[in-house]
């Protein structure tokens, strides 16, 4: 039996894929960050050379600027927990599709691979091209929505992925028809 | 009652103004930075999935403890009304 990867997973089916959004996604946030931290010291040293040297008036600075960076370890926090929680799981029996919308609102979802009808993948844009990630979107059987995996790393291995999964579970699941004994107690 | 009575009782109400206003802003800085730390923290740890997510916790638990350090340092060592003073006499000499 599998160790428990995600709070979800059943006992019989496998992980094959975790994925998340490219590391480059990672990168351009904390850059942002990166900018928006080194332009308070800019400040701070304009400011404090136009205010009187005063240890009263370097304290308040201080404190100005603690309170800044408090703030922004927050935000830089908020954002990279928004970047690991988003989070799409490919398992051989069925997609998991979580996306962690700010703090309050947790999208799961899943469908069944045998509900696959079409996988398409979408690589737009130079970095994208240059690194090789893109969109995979999946479509599913009937009106149940489709998935898309954003901005994953490789998105033509995991479509052929998706795909090859599909039909493996298919040859096993005839009908979709799919059993399992569960442990007695 | 005199216009110095007056004056002192505004002049008062001003001094307390300025202790307890910016104490009520550090307090309320404190606590709601506390929730969202909490906030975020939980998240991670109970949906987290994989070692990044960990680490990501203990990383900032461990930043925001120094920080809350240095705004409680940095708060101590404030002078409001020094530094209200200073700026007065630096604006009128």
């Amino acid at each position: 039996m599998n160790k428990n990867i995600f709070g979800d997973q059943k006992p019989y089916e496998n992980i094959i894929l975790i994925l998340r959004r490219h590391p480059l996604v990672l990168v351009s946030i904390v850059f942002a960050f990166v900018i928006t931290g080194i332009i308070p010291i800019l400040v701070l040293g304009f400011v404090s050379n136009l205010l009187p040297s005063l240890p009263e008036v370097q304290d308040l600075l201080t404190f100005a600027s603690v309170v800044y960076y408090l703030l922004w370890t927050y935000g830089l926090f908020y954002e990279l927990t928004d970047f690991f929680l988003d989070v799409w799981i490919v398992t051989d029996h069925r997609i998991v599709d979580i996306q962690q919308i700010g703090l309050f609102n947790r999208d799961v979802s899943e469908t069944r691979l045998d509900k696959v009808q079409d996988v398409t993948t979408k690589i737009t844009g130079y970095f994208p091209t240059f690194f090789n990630y893109g969109n995979v979107i999946i479509q599913t059987a009937g009106t149940e929505r489709e998935f898309e995996f954003q901005q994953v790393p490789d998105p033509v291995f995991v479509k052929d992925t998706i795909l090859y999964y599909s039909d493996q579970f298919r040859s096993t699941h005839i009908d979709g028809i799919e059993v399992h004994e569960f442990p007695v107690q | 009652m005199s216009f110095d009575s007056i004056f002192n009782f505004i002049s008062n109400g001003i001094s307390n103004l300025l202790e307890i206003i910016p104490f009520v802003i550090f307090i309320a800085i404190i606590i709601g930075y506390l929730i969202g730390f909490s906030f975020i923290i939980y998240h991670l740890v109970k949906f987290g999935i994989g070692i990044a997510t960990k680490f990501l916790a203990i990383a900032f638990t461990v930043i925001s403890i120094i920080l809350l350090t240095l705004l409680i340092k940095s708060y101590l060592s404030l002078d409001l009304k020094a530094l209200f003073q200073s700026l007065f006499n630096f604006i009128i000499p």
